[in-house]
């Protein structure tokens, strides 16, 4: 089973790719900004990003405080 | 043409080559737009005040509140109950007496913030809700205006600059519009040396962009965590299906 690194943590991936990764995560907090390796990806994009070994996903959450 | 008390004032600031007088007299020629005059707001304001730019314009609609002192260390415990565009304008010009600060104590509306914005050479984004957020974002980019923007919570502060040049994304292509989280800082609490953080950061984006001299974090988000005291960094593109600036 491949291991991707989520917010710093290692956890392991059955899913393919990034849609399927985010849809079996669905947490509350539904609207986040998502990188691959330090780079975003646009949600259109969610579904033809495969997912390897090794990568490194931040799911980043928009900010208001001031 | 700076006088010799400017020369003296701003000498620390001249001698770095890289703004030099003409740095400093674009900086004395400027006029920066600050949205929101709390805790990011108070460094952003002191520090630009200080550093000789012209003509700043605050706005805020909000009063000065004994829970605000912690952080927002433009405002004195003497202002509590004052607006707070009126006690930050009084700290910036004690700073930089020959600063010229408007103030509006009020939320202007989307047609009002488009003449302001016009007006402006920068913007920078202190402010503490989404929907002003995505407002500026949309006027900035209509009238190609660069927006710093920061936002702050707890331990965690986010930074960058939108520049709006060709190839360039915007907070849109970061962010969804129904992107809404709660997370105030009423209800989630922040440490005071957080705003200082990213409030000095988007300070320097702003004299950066004024003296033309550096790389400013257009396409870059920058995410501090003050719990490990980390930065992390992380591209973006142009969205293609971007609703404000595809």
């Amino acid at each position: 089973m491949p291991q991707v690194i989520v917010n710093g943590q290692i956890t392991d991936v059955v899913e393919s790719n990034l849609a399927e990764f985010l849809s079996a995560r669905q947490n509350a907090q539904s609207s986040f900004a998502v990188a691959l390796n330090e780079t975003f990806v646009p949600k259109a994009e969610y579904q033809n990003t495969l997912l390897k070994e090794g990568d490194r996903i931040e799911l980043v959450s928009p900010m208001q405080g001031g | 043409m700076l006088t010799d008390e400017q020369l003296l004032k701003y000498s620390r600031q001249i001698m770095l080559p890289q703004i030099d007088i003409a740095g400093q007299e674009a900086l004395l020629n400027s006029h920066l737009l600050i949205i929101g005059l709390g805790g990011l707001g108070a460094p952003v304001a002191m520090y630009l005040a200080a550093a000789g730019v012209g003509e700043l314009t605050l706005i805020d609609d909000d009063k000065v509140d004994l829970s605000n002192l912690q952080r927002q260390i433009i405002h004195q415990f003497e202002s509590i109950g004052k607006d707070k565009v009126e006690s930050a304008k009084i700290t910036a010009l004690s700073l930089n007496p020959e600063t010229r600060i408007n103030i509006i104590n009020y939320r202007p509306g989307e047609e009002e913030m488009s003449t302001l914005i016009e007006q402006a050479n920068v913007v920078i984004d202190c402010c503490d809700n989404f929907s002003t957020r995505f407002m500026l974002n949309r006027i900035c980019h209509n009238y190609r205006v660069p927006l710093v923007s920061g936002a702050a919570i707890r331990w965690e502060g986010q930074l960058s600059t939108y520049t709006y040049e060709q190839g360039t994304p915007c907070y849109r292509c970061l962010y969804e519009e129904d992107a809404f989280n709660d997370q105030t800082c009423t209800q989630n609490g922040v440490v005071a040396p957080l705003v200082g953080v990213i409030g000095s950061m988007q300070a320097m984006e702003a004299i950066k962009l004024i003296s033309g001299t550096g790389h400013t974090v257009t396409g870059r988000l920058m995410l501090f965590d003050g719990m490990d005291m980390s930065w992390r960094e992380i591209r973006f593109k142009p969205r293609p299906a971007c609703p404000v600036c595809s």
